[in-house]
């Protein structure tokens, strides 16, 4: 009979419990006993009537209350820890459990949908949208919603309402047909189904595979907005975009025009700046030029001048640029950027040396006498 | 002219205007294209109005009508 160390089996143990293909990725239903969250994971026990077994969720985000007792689905793989010589279930995924076998079944529905790679299918975000088909119902407050999100937004974006029964028997049909006949109608750039919140029965028309696959497979670009910010159905996986509530939805799909008219405001007074500066260039330019020039070539550059001086006037007799005092206030403000005293005001210090100006360490010598000004006085140094 | 492709028009003004090298004479009618534009991408986004409808399926066909109205 061989010996092995302590660190030997458990090791192997670990080795066979991680490698186990049926381990992985499994749900567990039971109890929750014990629940602790320590740092960052949070620690419970899983019940049942006959057994139990340790849990762990790390980097565990609170989503709802878990209480004692909760029946709850436990998605993750089992595995042993070493240094503790304990199996453990590591969870990745809490869910408390709706109507029993009927959640249950969704959760093996969504995997089902999940592995075959239908949440995947991702259709990229519409360049222009100017029609938006929104499939819901006629009556309820979502379309209401919607309208005055896009309303407020950008009022030049159409909406188109294809009503349907958003719960109640047979409505995952009229929303299958909904989606079907909005995807081959060419005027409509992208697709929004809607719903307000309800119970976990009100929104399961949306959690059909029917509703989930339409939407996934469908041609144009679908957000999926279905119940509160908490909810989530088969239908928000299979869309292109899931937005909590059908007014986020109705956010996400629209510019807002307020900030494009304000940059556009922005753009006329920048090109009022731009010319201003295009001419102050020019016209300082050319002053250079007079200075440097002799009265040889002086009528000839007056003649430029005054033909930019004429421009100049000319454009300050143009709507919109007449506005002296804003070009005043620009001078100004141009003029308090340069101001010393600001520059001085960041902690630097202007040094004088018999009442010059200094401006390279060269200016002074040892046993210089020199005066520092700074923001708020001035005091007397020697050079060492 | 689209909204985008005055837009566009707007951006290259200002840059041209922003270039010291552009001729003198330039100036005022860069200027003036540059506002004609700019009024012209406000007032498009200020009259563009959309429509609400709602979509009916008559005989296999979708028709629209306008929402509320019935």
């Amino acid at each position: 009979m061989r010996t092995y160390s302590v660190f030997q089996v458990t090791s192997y143990l670990k080795n066979v419990i991680d490698s186990e293909e049926l381990l992985k990725n499994i749900i567990i239903c039971g109890e929750i006993s014990n629940f602790k969250v320590t740092g960052p994971n949070a620690y419970f026990t899983l019940k049942d009537e006959q057994a139990q077994i340790p849990c762990v969720f790390f980097e565990y985000v609170p989503q709802f209350l878990i209480k004692e007792g909760d029946k709850v689905y436990c998605q993750g793989s089992p595995s042993f820890y070493i240094r503790g010589g304990r199996l453990s279930f590591i969870v990745n995924k809490i869910d408390v459990a709706g109507e029993g076998e009927e959640y249950l079944k969704l959760l093996r529905l969504k995997e089902k949908l999940k592995n075959e790679g239908l949440f995947d299918l991702k259709i990229p975000f519409p360049k222009h949208i100017k029609k938006i088909g929104v499939i819901t119902s006629a009556e309820g407050a979502a379309i209401y919603d919607i309208i005055s999100v896009v309303q407020r937004r950008d009022k030049s974006v159409n909406i188109a309402v294809y009503p349907v029964r958003v719960q109640g028997i047979g409505a995952e049909y009229e929303i299958v047909d909904a989606i079907k006949q909005l995807e081959n109608y060419e005027s409509i750039d992208c697709i929004l189904v809607a719903r307000g919140g309800g119970s976990y029965e009100d929104l399961s028309a949306f959690n059909t595979e029917e509703v989930a696959r339409a939407v996934a497979m469908c041609k144009k670009f679908v957000v999926s907005a279905v119940g509160h910010e908490t909810d989530y159905t088969l239908c928000d996986f299979s869309a292109d975009l899931r937005a909590p509530t059908p007014s986020a939805a109705a956010e996400v799909l629209t510019k807002n025009t307020q900030e494009i008219v304000n940059n556009i405001k922005q753009k006329i007074k920048y090109l009022a700046k731009s010319l201003s500066e295009f001419y102050s260039y020019n016209y300082t330019k050319l002053n250079y030029s007079f200075l440097r020039l002799g009265s040889a070539a002086e009528s000839k550059l007056y003649r430029i001048r005054d033909k930019i001086l004429s421009k100049v006037n000319k454009l300050q007799s143009i709507s919109f640029f007449n506005d002296k005092h804003n070009l005043y206030n620009q001078a100004f403000s141009r003029l308090k950027s340069n101001n010393p005293k600001k520059i001085l005001s960041l902690g630097y210090a202007k040094v004088y040396k018999d009442g010059k100006s200094v401006n390279s360490a060269r200016d002074v010598r040892k046993g210089d006498e020199v005066t520092m000004f700074f923001k708020d006085g001035k005091v007397n140094a020697d050079i060492l | 002219m689209k909204f985008e492709e005055a837009m566009d028009n707007l951006n290259s003004i200002i840059e041209k205007l922003e270039n010291k090298d552009t001729q003198l004479d330039e100036g005022i009618e860069l200027y003036q294209k540059g506002l004609e534009l700019a009024r012209l991408c406000l007032s498009s986004l200020e009259e563009a109005k959309g429509k609400i409808t709602l979509i009916k399926k008559e005989f296999s066909k979708l028709t629209e009508e306008p929402f509320g109205q019935e």
